[in-house]
């Protein structure tokens, strides 16, 4: 019976999101399209930093790479936009691969930092070589129907989470489990630590690269600092922080809940939004470290469980 | 000719550089926390004294004092009830909540004092002292000899007060020095204190040099990091053979490539670095 409601729910649920645009208006269309996107993103950095233990600070990097690829193809070569999308993702995959063989064997705060590096060197580059339109940026046609995206970008996540939990599931995902708990110990037991990391980060490129395609189409203008923007390398992390790093569906619970936190508080409270990223990581760091998948997971809750990282960690 | 005027440039660059990273590299190598916040506090540093010139017409060079106190206080008090709590979680989670606190302060940063270019312009700015061929800009003399001043300061400082012993016991056991009757959160929160106050100070003589806006510290962690890294870390010279380095390399490639790779040649010496010699160049070669 249980298992039946459970279906039942998992049913009218995805029916619910299949048809929300027929029914909702451009407003709530255009932001579950950003929800989507970042819960794409999202996940691609749930990959290399939940699953795989390297926290990178700069994935923004494949976003912007991914717009522009989209935007480079559909304006140059007229490439119809799902080829364009095709190309992105494999050069976003491309490029986590050739960056991730110098950088994957650092770790810890050299990780993070070179990671952080990279964002800041991509913005630079795309703003000096010529074929980008430089500062000025880039315009791309306007498409036809604005549903469109949320379909393509819902689609991509749903391939996303079924493929992840394919993986999971497989050699690869227990692979970067292991060299998440301890790398040395994974490399005795004979795992190819080295190629695991990279296939994380290769998948993590290629997904986020998508997300960054679609939005070069959807926004219909991109230039250095909007893809290469470091905030949306923050937001991210701190969704699939907060979320719930390393679990299934944090990240998307995560992009959902602070998407909705943020637009609310940016059109009531101004100032009050001002504070919200910052001290929401904050507060995520100190208090649950462990992320909301964690806390639905306890059966009983108190207090102590939140003062628990403190109790645990200061000095 | 050009390349001796870069030369000079450069040098008088890398002594503040170096100033600007010996905080990070401090608070780095005695509570094991990267800063990521640390651009921010010199950002911090440098409004504090554009303010005290624009609103008590206080000359830069001597409201360094206050920058260094106003940030001191600061920096203590962000170490003694934020970061200590968590101090010694997974790397990650202090990285993450450096992060924060650096989103945090710049958004603030940037409501209260909006994204408008702002610039410390005391009537000397321009003045340099001309030795035939050469000129030698006053402002970047007295940055660099203030810079190098401050770091035998705090050499002397660690080396023979008390307080600085107790600094260098926690970084080398926290256990042991806790036997030793060391307070560790507080001597902590004073070297976090102490950084974020030398940060304050290159920033106040930043803010003369380059214009000061909310973002100016994002590319400075960056700097700050790449500097304590060439240096080495544990080491005191470190950070000013890693400054003075940075500081040459970016001028002449300025020059020859263009102002606008700057950072790229940052990002390039950072990985060359990290690959070539992860310790630095005055770096033990252990972990």
């Amino acid at each position: 019976m249980n298992k039946i409601l459970k279906y039942a729910f998992l049913a009218v649920t995805a029916a619910l999101v299949a048809t929300v645009p027929l029914y909702s208006g451009a407003f709530i269309t255009r932001f579950l399209i950003g929800v989507i996107l970042y819960a794409i993103m999202a996940e691609g950095w749930n990959v290399i930093a939940g699953y795989t233990g390297y926290p990178s600070f700069g994935n923004v990097v494949f976003f912007g790479l991914g717009a522009y690829i989209t935007a480079l193809c559909m304006i140059n070569f007229h490439t119809p936009f799902i080829l364009s999308l095709v190309f992105s993702s494999i050069a976003g995959a491309l490029f986590a691969i050739i960056i991730g063989i110098p950088i994957l064997r650092l770790k810890g705060h050299y990780f993070a930092i070179v990671t952080l590096g990279i964002g800041e060197t991509m913005m630079a580059i795309t703003f000096n070589v010529p074929f980008t339109g430089t500062g000025a940026g880039l315009s791309l046609p306007l498409a036809i129907n604005p549903n469109l995206f949320y379909y393509i970008s819902l689609i991509v996540l749903v391939i996303f989470i079924v493929f992840l939990k394919f993986i999971l599931s497989g050699r690869l995902g227990y692979g970067m489990i292991a060299v998440r708990e301890d790398e040395d110990a994974a490399k005795m037991m004979g795992i190819d630590t080295v190629a695991v990391k990279i296939k994380a980060f290769a998948i993590s490129g290629f997904f986020t690269a998508i997300a960054g395609g679609i939005y070069a189409y959807w926004s219909t203008f991109i230039d250095p600092p909007t893809v290469y923007d470091p905030v949306i390398s923050i937001k991210m992390i701190i969704m699939t922080v907060f979320g719930g790093a390393g679990t299934l569906l944090g990240p998307v619970a995560g992009a959902f809940i602070i998407m909705f936190l943020s637009d609310f508080l940016s059109t009531h409270f101004t100032i009050l939004h001002t504070f919200f990223f910052g001290g929401l990581i904050v507060m995520t760091a100190i208090f649950l470290p462990k992320g909301l998948m964690d806390v639905l997971s306890q059966k009983g809750i108190g207090w102590k469980y939140f003062i628990e990282n403190i109790r645990k960690h200061r000095v | 000719m050009f390349e001796l005027q870069i030369i000079i440039n450069g040098l008088l660059l890398g002594g503040l550089y170096a100033l600007m990273a010996i905080g990070m590299s401090l608070i780095w190598g005695v509570t094991n926390v990267v800063n990521l916040a640390h651009g921010a506090l010199i950002m911090l540093g440098a409004y504090t004294t554009f303010w005290l010139f624009k609103l008590l017409h206080l000359d830069p060079f001597v409201s360094l004092a206050a920058s260094f106190a106003v940030l001191f206080v600061f920096g203590f008090l962000i170490q003694k009830y934020i970061i200590n709590f968590v101090i010694r979680a997974k790397m990650f989670i202090t990285l993450l909540l450096t992060f924060g606190l650096d989103i945090l302060i710049t958004n603030v940063a940037q409501t209260a004092w909006t994204s408008n270019f702002r610039q410390t312009s005391p009537s000397y700015a321009s003045d340099g002292l001309s030795l035939g061929i050469i000129t030698v800009p006053y402002v970047r003399l007295a940055a660099f000899t203030i810079s190098i001043a401050l770091v035998f300061a705090l050499y002397l400082f660690l080396k023979k007060t008390k307080t600085g012993q107790a600094i260098r016991a926690v970084s080398q056991d926290i256990d042991a020095a806790r036997l030793m009757g060391i307070n560790v959160a507080n001597t902590f929160a004073i070297t976090f204190g102490i950084g974020a106050g030398l940060a304050g100070v290159a920033g106040s003589m930043i803010g003369v040099l380059i214009p000061i806006t909310p973002h100016m510290g994002e590319i400075l962690t960056l700097k700050s990091f790449v500097i304590a890294l060439i240096g080495g870390l544990g080491t005191i010279f470190g950070p000013l053979v890693g400054g003075l380095f940075l500081g040459l390399v970016e001028t002449f490639g300025s020059f020859h490539l263009g102002a606008k790779y700057a950072d790229v040649i940052v990002f390039g010496i950072l990985v060359a670095t990290l690959i070539i010699k992860p310790t630095g160049i005055l770096g033990k070669n252990n972990e």
